[in-house]
């Protein structure tokens, strides 16, 4: 694709969550109009905002593209066969976090890290009604854990923040409620993602009814530790 | 000249009078004919029973496919078709609830196609998606319902729309529950139950426990849609239209603030106590019976209290809405067994019996004149959550290792049976007078249940708990197709299904009980022992109601299919995925593994 796509305006929302997390937007043209949702690794409050940088880089024609799309069109782990799992991610730091700022689970078999774990928890609360158990899908919700073989953070950010009913691309009938202002969704979303995700690599195992269980602490990695304290503290 | 005025008054209302009564007269006469399906429930009494026997147990295994008829929609399907000897047959579809008029003479021609749907907006003028978003189990409705000339719908957007039958124009429109204020400017609240015609009175529920919403029962005047009365499911005594002295629970007055005094705070207010299941009325008592749902939210620890008047059986004036009697099935509820299922009228061991088979697993035989409790007993053995129901209380004895909230928040309550969607859901039993039994499709799943903290957030679902539903241990097998002794309180026969048995039964005087399947199969057994006699595969997995008349001397039965519902997440257990490799044992499917979506009426005969 010999894509060439011009910036058309670059818009700030200088937004923090409830965690002190910053985002951003950037509208661009791409042969049409897309919008892309950017996660930026997360900073500490009242620091010099590191995304002040990244926006400079970011500007560079061509850098927004890859970073954004990463590698979700690439099936990894195929349902059927049971081939190509991962074990866990790997690419993740102490936050969280890999390179491109997507949330990363820590998974295998049917035991998950805390975050995880909270994921799966959060993920029964509020989407299996209609989403069905385990990501499973429902005669009117997608198999999440299919959907996000291909879908990315961004864009399931994006869907689950807005919402999404057939002007925009669902099935007709089928509307994705919005969950923006629900603080019971919100706060959670990353660890729901890191749920699905597991699962759509392959790494969680948990047929139902075996619940996934929690891995012992030693062997979660560091921001699931970090997010423990920071719970006891409360 | 008063008295002339007084005189005129007098036989303007005996006119007056006399129409309205003419209008439920005929209802009752329609429903009285044998040929007709001329309410949801086949009569008053909710029996679901009919006196056709052309088709009977010795000749339903050669049923044919008489015709076919699809709906156009997706999404699940509920209720089922009317016929009211016009020699047309009405029928509605899940969201956006279009209601068709097919000529029974004419190879079910269509006569008129309704939409309440315009330019994406219900009559409320909320958007269609905007109701789809506050649906919280499938965009289901359980059917329309005939008066007057008048065809009633209940829209998902809880309008309630009357519809001369002849031209399908609105003759009138009402919106039940008001719109929300401010950045919530649309309601909560959406509809899905059948309208309930009695006298000059129809009445619809409304829905919403799962969004905050307090629900209620209203009556509006037939011909014109003004409101007649409303009765909350909690609140103070005038709201819930209960007198202390003179409406009983297990036989006592209730007292004042019989529901405000059992919530803390002010947390009555978005109560729940939805209504949305089938409904009956005993005409000499001239009592109307239904059932309240879930106390809001999922989360009891928030709630202490015993939520009343949720998960009530509720018998009322269908005049005025006093209550006669109340009948709390599961006070202080940790596990959403909304109480909203069908009301069977019917003598059992020599009583004027209300038959209910429950969420919560018990199936109750109450004294329908006095709210005396017969029998409570579990009509699923799986059922774990208490030992028994105390007779002369009424309340259950909770086991506290099922009990969610005795467990505490952020605790994982495990292996409660039955799961949150019930021994049974909203898909109706049907009686026999020939058997004397009850024909009950019931759920056979378990739970863990994990309540959590969660914010009242208005427009927003308001959940709390954590699920994971799974078939209950021992089987592999996730529903039932049972007969029941209601005298006795005991299962006669049961036979099991893969899947939930999630649509409502027929039974007939010919011997036979038909119902639905989860995969797509009209099955129809014999009454006394549960013989299979017949099975066809419909177009889509059945979470309708399988119903039956004659037209021209030919009787038909008709199920409308169309997957969906809460049982549209449903898992199968112990099939095995053609292609994953696994044993038998312990491989689990997707419901869409076995149907897929798909609203169509399928209607047989006997060739």
């Amino acid at each position: 694709m010999s894509g060439f796509f011009l910036l058309e305006y670059l818009e700030i929302l200088l937004k923090r969550d409830n965690q002190g997390y910053r985002f951003f937007t950037i509208k661009e043209m791409i042969l049409g109009e897309r919008e892309m949702r950017i996660m930026l690794k997360p900073v500490k409050k009242n620091t010099l905002p590191v995304f002040v940088i990244a926006l400079v880089l970011l500007f560079g024609l061509g850098l927004i593209f890859p970073l954004a799309k990463a590698d979700h069109h690439k099936k990894g782990f195929d349902f059927d066969t049971k081939k190509g799992a991962v074990n866990t991610s790997s690419d993740m730091d102490e936050e969280g976090y890999n390179k491109e700022g997507e949330p990363q689970y820590y998974a295998k078999d049917n035991l998950l890290d805390l975050t995880t774990f909270n994921g799966w928890r959060r993920y029964h609360a509020a989407c299996h009604v209609c989403h069905g158990p385990e990501g499973r899908g429902s005669s009117y919700a997608p198999a999440l854990r299919e959907s996000l073989q291909f879908m990315s953070w961004d864009d399931f950010f994006a869907v689950t923040i807005n919402g999404r009913d057939s002007t925009q691309g669902a099935q007709v009938g089928n509307v994705m409620p919005a969950f923006g202002d629900d603080p019971n969704v919100v706060g959670h979303l990353e660890d729901i993602y890191r749920y699905l995700k597991s699962m759509a690599d392959g790494a969680l195992q948990h047929p139902p009814p075996k619940r996934p269980k929690k891995l012992e602490m030693k062997d979660w990695p560091q921001h699931a530790k970090t997010r423990f304290e920071e719970n006891r503290k409360k | 000249m008063k008295s002339v005025l007084k005189a005129a008054a007098v036989v303007t209302a005996l006119v007056v009078g006399a129409g309205i009564a003419s209008a439920n007269d005929e209802l009752k006469r329609l429903s009285a004919d044998e040929n007709n399906w001329a309410m949801p429930t086949k009569d008053y009494a909710a029996t679901r029973y009919s006196k056709l026997d052309q088709i009977n147990k010795g000749n339903v295994g050669n049923m044919q496919v008489a015709w076919t008829f699809s709906t156009g929609v997706l999404r699940g399907h509920e209720g089922g078709p009317l016929v009211i000897g016009d020699g047309f047959l009405y029928i509605h579809t899940a969201i956006p609830n279009k209601v068709f008029k097919l000529d029974l003479n004419n190879n079910a021609a269509i006569a008129w196609a309704y939409n309440p749907v315009k330019g994406g907006k219900y009559p409320s003028g909320q958007a269609m998606d905007r109701v789809i978003s506050v649906m919280c189990c499938d965009n289901v409705n359980r059917g329309v319902a005939y008066a007057d000339g008048k065809i009633f719908l209940h829209a998902a957007d809880t309008s309630l729309i009357a519809l001369d039958k002849n031209s399908g124009k609105e003759v009138w429109v009402v919106e039940n529950m008001h719109a929300g204020k401010g950045k919530y400017a649309v309601s909560a609240s959406t509809g899905t139950g059948v309208p309930f015609i009695v006298k000059n009175l129809v009445m619809v529920g409304c829905s919403g426990a799962e969004f905050g919403v307090r629900c209620n029962w209203t009556a509006y005047n037939l011909k014109n849609g003004k409101r007649v009365w409303r009765a909350y499911s909690m609140g103070s005594d005038k709201d819930i239209i209960a007198d202390p002295n003179k409406t009983t629970h297990m036989l006592k007055p209730v007292g004042k603030n019989s529901s405000t005094k059992t919530w803390t705070k002010d947390q009555w207010k978005t109560g729940g106590g939805s209504i949305w299941g089938w409904y009956a009325w005993d005409e000499s008592l001239d009592l109307i019976y239904y059932g309240t749902g879930n106390p809001s939210t999922w989360n009891p620890v928030v709630r202490p209290g015993d939520n009343k008047w949720s998960m009530t059986i509720m018998a009322r004036d269908p005049d005025n809405g006093k209550a006669a009697w109340f009948y709390q099935m599961t006070p202080y509820d940790e596990w959403d067994y909304d109480g909203v299922n069908e009301m069977i009228l019917a003598d059992v061991a020599g009583r004027k019996a209300l038959v209910h088979f429950d969420r919560n697993g018990f199936a109750y035989t109450m004294d329908r004149a006095t709210g005396e409790l017969l029998v409570a007993e579990f009509y699923d053995p799986a059922s774990n959550w208490a030992t028994h129901v105390d007779m002369k209380t009424g309340r259950p004895q909770v086991i506290p290792a099922k009990s969610t909230a005795t467990q505490g928040e952020n605790v994982n309550t495990k292996d409660i049976c039955p799961a949150a969607l019930g021994s049974k859901d909203q898909q109706p039993a049907a009686y026999s007078p020939l058997t004397g039994l009850f024909y009950v499709p019931t759920n056979h799943v378990c739970m863990d249940y994990e309540p959590f903290k969660v914010d009242y957030v208005a427009g927003n679902a308001y959940v709390g708990a954590t699920l994971s539903m799974f078939p209950a241990p021992g089987g592999t097998h996730l529903g039932a197709f049972i007969a029941w002794d209601a005298a006795k309180g005991k299962i006669v026969w049961s036979n099991d299904e893969p899947f939930s048995v999630w649509s409502g039964v027929l039974t007939t005087a010919g011997g036979i009980a038909c119902v639905g399947t989860l995969e797509g199969y009209l099955k129809c057994v014999d009454q006394k022992d549960g013989k299979e006699l017949y099975n066809f595969k419909t177009p889509s997995g059945i979470i309708g109601n399988v119903n039956t008349w004659a037209h021209n001397g030919k009787q038909y039965i008709g199920v409308l299919s169309g997957v969906g519902g809460w049982a549209g997440i449903g898992l199968a257990a112990g099939l095995t995925d053609p292609t994953a490799g696994l044993g038998a044992v312990g491989a689990y499917a997707a419901l869409s593994n076995f149907t897929q979506l798909g609203g169509v009426l399928t209607v047989f005969h006997l060739p």
